[in-house]
């Protein structure tokens, strides 16, 4: 009689033991999922901020031609980019009587890993602000 | 017997699966949901950047044309037939068309952004002046659409 009275009580604690088992196995793999979806809204968040950052200065360098100043005055006006990016810029530029071409590379790198790379031009004839 | 009764009252066997198992449905749908929200979010964000870059590679080489047409103009200001020369340097780009006016000449060309859409640009370079006016620069869409032509009332009886 004292056996079956212990039976559902035993069958209770091993229900419990095999649901907790499978909760933190099921639990295990959705952290995962949110973790995967949180680092990619991260990434996301980056990339819009970098793709905004290189409209302004694409906008500024056309109007200048001045690389250096063109960040110098989005980074003031737009605020910096997140502290991990590296951006790294270079610049053509061909001259003639008539005026200064140059084009603008931005490259912009996360965790040494390129996220955006950009080319811009701008043309300034002589007696503008080159 | 009776203290057996109390201890399992309001809990019965399977129902702790029952809600876990729910839990569980609950936190995937919501898992696979955020990751989907961040994934379309973060592919939107890459088509916006490779847009980007498509417009200012058009809008580079348009400049780069600009830069080229007003060497031509400086070049042909020395020359006693400014609209004569111009043209026919200008006419050495297949993209580029001139038209002659009394005071200088209009140059209009445009640059691909895609397949549907692209920078026109008309650009007027004067004969007795160094500078130039950019009469238009703008994104067209290069798809033919009758909108344009759609025949509305135009509020008279």
């Amino acid at each position: 009689m004292n056996r079956h009275e212990k039976r559902p009580l035993n069958l209770f604690f091993i229900e419990i033991i095999i649901a907790l088992l499978f909760f933190s196995i099921s639990g295990a793999v959705i952290l995962s999922v949110f973790a995967g979806a949180d680092k990619k809204s991260h990434d996301g968040e980056i990339l819009e901020s970098v793709i905004m950052f290189s409209q302004s200065v694409a906008e500024v360098y056309s109007l200048n031609g001045d690389a250096d100043e063109a960040v110098r005055i989005v980074t003031e006006q737009c605020g910096k980019l997140d502290e991990s990016i590296v951006l790294s810029k270079s610049e053509e530029i061909e001259e003639s009587p008539s005026g200064t071409f140059s084009k603008l590379f931005l490259e912009f790198k996360n965790n040494e890993k390129v996220i955006y790379s950009f080319a811009c031009a701008a043309y300034i004839q002589n007696g503008g602000s080159r | 017997m009776k203290q057996h009764k109390q201890t399992n009252a309001g809990i019965g066997v399977g129902y702790i699966t029952v809600m876990i198992i729910f839990a569980i449905i609950c936190l995937t749908i919501f898992a696979v949901l955020s990751y989907r929200a961040a994934g379309s979010n973060d592919a939107l964000n890459e088509r916006a950047g490779e847009h980007l870059n498509k417009y200012y590679e058009a809008d580079a080489s348009a400049k780069k044309t600009l830069y080229e047409l007003d060497e031509i103009a400086a070049n042909a200001r020395n020359t006693p037939f400014f609209a004569d020369s111009f043209e026919s340097e200008a006419a050495k780009f297949d993209k580029v068309s001139v038209k002659t006016e009394p005071d200088g000449c209009t140059a209009n060309f445009s640059e691909h952004i895609n397949e549907n859409s692209f920078i026109f640009v008309s650009v007027k370079f004067y004969e007795n002046k160094k500078e130039y006016k950019i009469n238009s620069w703008k994104r067209m869409s290069a798809l033919n659409s009758d909108d344009n032509n759609i025949n509305v009332w135009d509020g008279t009886f």
